[in-house]
C-alpha cells in the first residue's frame, strides 16, 4: 500500500478479529495511514480484510476461535513483524485483561482500556460494587458458586422474574430468564456450563429483571485524565437478549434524562480513569429510573448509529488514545445531528425461533449513498457456518428526524441482495414497520411480547406467482428443455457491485 | 415432467403452457403471460402480464433463492422421485436437531425411563446452548450423538420407545 503521509501513532497495528469489525478496524488504520497487519484462520483466508490488510498472516488452531483466542501465537505474529499496537475488535481477546498485560510486558499497545479496569468492569459483582459505591444505581443482585448451598432460596428471595447469567459473561451468552423456582433450576444448571466452559469460573449472577425496562448505554471516550459522552444509543428491539436494532438518539429520554444518564455513565468511567471508547450500559424503567448493569470495554457492534450522529469516527480515536494522545474532542466541540438506525443482518430465521442458519453466499448487493453504510466482512461464495456468532453485516442509515431514518432503512433493506441462506431482512422490515416500533413505544420485551403481530404478512398472489414465475424461468434445470432466451450463462462475469 | 416447486412447505405446480416471444404459464391453474431478459448472470427484468419487475437469483442445486422487489423468496425445486416424507414418519419418538451444533451434555442414558419435557441433551449452536427435552414418555431406546459430537438440522440425536398408552397422544 502507497503510504499517503507518515502517521506518528503507529509503525504498524495488527488486528486481531475478523468479519466486519477486522475490516472496520482496517479502514481506521487507512484513513490514519498506519500500517496493517490481518491475521486469519484458514477458512477465513479469502475474507476481503485479508485481501485488504497491508499483510495478512495465517494462525491456526483447532478451530477458528481458538487460534484467535490464542495470545501466545499472535504476540509470536506482532514480534517478527515489528508490530507495535493491537486493535481487539469486539468478542475475542478484546476483554482479556491477561492479552492486554502480555502485550505491554512486551512493548506493545493494547489498544483499548488498562488491564485492570478490563477487570474491574468484566466481573459483574466487582463492577456492580465498585458503581454502588459511587452512588449510582444498581439492580438488586446476588453472586455465589453454582454450588454453594442455599443459593437457590437466596435468589427466589431477590423476587421473580429474575435473570441469571454467568458472572464472568457478556454479550447475552449463557443468561436466561426465571419466572418460578423450577425455572430457576434449569437457568442455573444452563449458567453454570456455560460460565465454566467459557469463561472458566463457576460463579453465577442472579438480577431481578425488569419485564419493561429498555435498555439504554451511554458512548464514552477517555484518555486517562477526561472522559465525554457521545450520547446514548437505545438498544431494547433485542432477540435471545441479543441486540438486534439500534438507534441514536433514544426515543424514550427527555433532555434532562439524558443528561442524568449521560452525567452517571461519564461519572462512571471518570473513577475508573476510563482510557479508549468504552459503553456504560442501562436498564431504563418506565417510570424513568435508570440502573447501572455494566460497562463494555471495547468498541462495540452498534458504534456506528453514534458515529453517523456525532460525526465521528471512533476507532481512530482509539487509536490515538492509544498513542498517548490526549482527547482533542471535548463535550462542547461535539454536537449530535438527526438520527441513526442500525439493523443486525444475521443468518437466523425470525419465524422459526430465531434458529441460526448456515449456508453459502451466493449473491451480494449492497445499497451505497448519502447516509448509509453497510459493514460487513462479506464475500461471495463464502460459506455461513454455525463456528461463529449468526450476525452477517450491520446496514446503518442517518437521517435528519427518527421518523424519516425508518424510511430510509426500510428502503435500505428491500435493496440489500444476500441470497444463499435464509436471514432476518425481511424480519426487520417487520419490526420497523410496527406501529409500537414507529410510535419509539417499546421495551426489551417488544420482539416476544409482539411476536404475534409481528408474523409475516401472507404475500400477494401476485408476488407469489412472479416468484414461482421467476424462479421457474430461471432454474438451470429446466432452462436445458427450453431455449428462451439468449443464453445467459454463456456471459457469466464474476458479478460485481 | 411437471415443473414442481415449494415455497415454505407448500407445493405449487408451474406449467409452462406455450411459448412466442412471451411465455404462456400456468400457476397453481392460473395463466400469465410472461418475458424475461437477463442482464447479468444472476439479475433479470421480469414482466409477468405487463408488469415489470426486477429479479436477482441464485441458484444451489435444487434451491433457488430469489430477489424481487425488496424480498426474497426460497423455493425448492422437487424432485419427483426424491422422499423427504420418510423421516417425518416416527417424529414424534424422536428428539431432532432443531439446528447444526454440537452436543455439550448428554444427561439420558439408554434404558432410562423419560417424561415428555424431560431434559436429554445440552447443545450449543453459534455459541448459543440450549436443552433438547424428550418429546414424549417412554424409554430411550437410542443415543446418536456423544458429548462432543456434531450434527445437522434435523439430525436424529435421540430416540424414544414410546409408552404406548400415550403414543401418538
Amino acid at each position: 500500500m502507497t503510504k499517503l503521509f507518515q502517521n506518528n501513532l503507529f509503525h504498524k497495528v495488527l488486528i486481531a478479529n475478523r468479519g466486519e469489525i477486522a475490516l472496520r478496524v482496517l479502514r481506521a488504520l487507512q484513513a490514519q495511514g498506519i500500517p496493517s497487519v490481518a491475521v486469519y484462520y484458514a477458512s477465513d483466508r479469502q475474507s476481503p480484510v485479508v485481501c485488504q490488510a497491508d499483510e495478512a498472516v495465517e494462525i491456526t488452531g483447532a478451530s477458528a476461535s481458538a487460534a484467535h483466542l490464542d495470545i501466545e501465537q499472535l504476540l509470536a505474529i506482532c514480534k517478527r513483524l515489528g508490530v507495535d499496537a493491537v486493535h481487539p475488535g469486539y468478542g475475542f481477546l478484546s476483554e482479556n485483561a491477561e492479552f492486554a498485560r502480555t502485550l505491554s510486558a512486551n512493548g506493545i499497545r493494547f489498544i483499548g482500556p488498562t488491564p485492570d479496569v478490563i477487570e474491574l468492569m468484566g466481573d459483574k459483582i466487582t463492577s456492580r460494587n465498585f458503581v454502588e459505591q459511587l452512588g449510582f444505581p444498581v439492580p438488586p443482585s446476588i453472586s455465589m458458586d453454582v454450588d454453594a448451598p442455599g443459593f437457590i432460596d437466596a435468589a427466589a428471595r431477590l423476587g421473580f422474574p429474575l435473570v441469571v447469567k454467568a458472572s464472568a459473561g457478556g454479550g447475552g451468552k449463557g443468561m436466561s430468564i426465571a419466572r418460578d423456582r423450577t425455572q430457576l433450576e434449569s437457568a442455573l444448571r444452563v449458567a453454570a456450563s456455560e460460565a465454566e466452559k467459557y469463561f472458566g469460573d463457576k460463579r453465577v449472577y442472579v438480577e431481578r429483571y425488569f419485564d419493561s425496562a429498555r435498555h439504554i448505554e451511554v458512548q464514552v471516550l477517555g484518555d486517562g485524565d477526561n472522559v465525554i459522552h457521545l450520547g446514548e444509543r437505545e438498544c431494547s428491539i433485542q432477540r435471545r437478549f441479543q441486540k438486534v436494532i439500534e438507534e441514536a438518539p433514544s426515543p424514550a429520554l427527555s433532555e434532562e434524562k439524558r443528561r442524568e444518564i449521560c452525567a452517571a455513565a461519564v461519572g462512571i468511567a471518570k473513577a475508573a480513569k476510563y482510557v479508549s471508547a468504552g459503553t456504560v450500559e442501562f436498564l431504563y424503567t418506565p417510570q424513568g429510573e435508570f440502573f447501572f448493569l455494566e460497562m463494555n470495554t471495547r468498541i462495540q457492534v452498534e458504534h456506528p448509529v453514534t458515529e453517523m450522529v456525532y460525526g465521528v469516527d471512533l476507532v481512530s480515536e482509539q487509536l490515538r488514545i492509544a498513542a498517548k494522545q490526549p482527547l482533542a474532542l471535548t463535550q462542547q466541540s461535539i454536537q449530535k445531528i438527526g438520527h441513526a438506525l442500525e439493523c443486525r443482518i444475521c443468518a437466523e430465521d425470525p419465524d422459526n425461533d430465531f434458529m441460526p442458519e448456515t449456508g453459502r453466499v451466493l449473491l451480494l448487493k449492497f445499497p451505497t449513498g448519502d447516509g448509509i453504510r453497510f459493514d460487513s466482512g462479506l464475500y461471495e461464495g463464502q460459506d455461513i457456518t454455525t463456528s461463529f456468532d449468526p450476525m452477517l453485516a450491520k446496514l446503518v442509515v442517518h437521517a435528519p428526524t427518527r421518523t424519516l431514518a425508518i424510511e430510509a432503512m426500510i428502503k435500505a433493506l428491500q435493496q440489500l441482495v444476500l441470497l444463499g441462506i435464509t436471514t432476518n431482512i425481511e424480519y426487520l422490515q417487520r419490526v420497523l414497520h410496527h406501529p409500537l416500533f414507529v410510535a419509539g413505544d417499546f421495551d426489551t420485551g417488544f420482539i416476544k411480547q409482539q411476536a404475534e403481530t409481528l408474523q409475516p404478512a401472507t404475500p400477494a398472489t401476485t408476488d407469489l406467482h412472479a416468484a414461482l414465475i421467476a424462479g421457474y424461468l430461471a432454474d438451470r434445470s429446466t432452462r436445458i428443455y427450453r431455449d428462451v432466451t439468449p443464453a445467459p450463462y454463456a456471459a457469466i462475469g464474476r458479478w460485481r457491485n | 415432467m411437471q415443473p414442481k416447486y415449494q415455497i415454505a412447505g407448500t407445493t405449487h405446480l408451474v406449467t409452462p403452457l406455450r411459448q412466442d416471444a412471451d411465455v404462456l404459464i400456468e400457476v397453481d391453474g392460473h395463466a400469465h403471460r410472461a418475458r424475461l431478459h437477463w442482464r447479468d448472470a444472476h439479475e433479470f427484468e421480469l414482466s409477468v402480464d405487463g408488469i415489470a419487475r426486477t429479479v436477482y437469483v441464485a441458484q444451489d442445486d435444487n434451491r433457488l433463492f430469489l430477489h424481487l422487489d425488496g424480498r426474497a423468496w426460497q423455493l425448492r425445486a422437487i424432485d419427483e422421485f426424491g422422499d423427504s416424507a420418510a423421516n417425518a414418519a416416527n417424529a414424534d419418538t424422536m428428539a431432532l436437531a432443531p439446528m447444526p451444533g454440537v452436543v455439550v451434555e448428554v444427561y439420558a442414558a439408554i434404558g432410562q425411563r423419560v417424561e415428555r419435557g424431560d431434559n436429554l441433551l445440552l447443545i450449543e449452536s453459534m455459541k448459543l446452548q440450549s436443552e433438547i427435552r424428550a418429546t414424549c414418555a417412554g424409554v430411550i431406546s437410542r443415543i446418536a450423538v456423544s458429548a462432543g459430537s456434531s450434527f445437522e438440522r434435523n439430525a436424529v440425536l435421540v430416540e424414544i420407545d414410546a409408552d404406548p398408552a400415550v403414543a401418538g397422544e
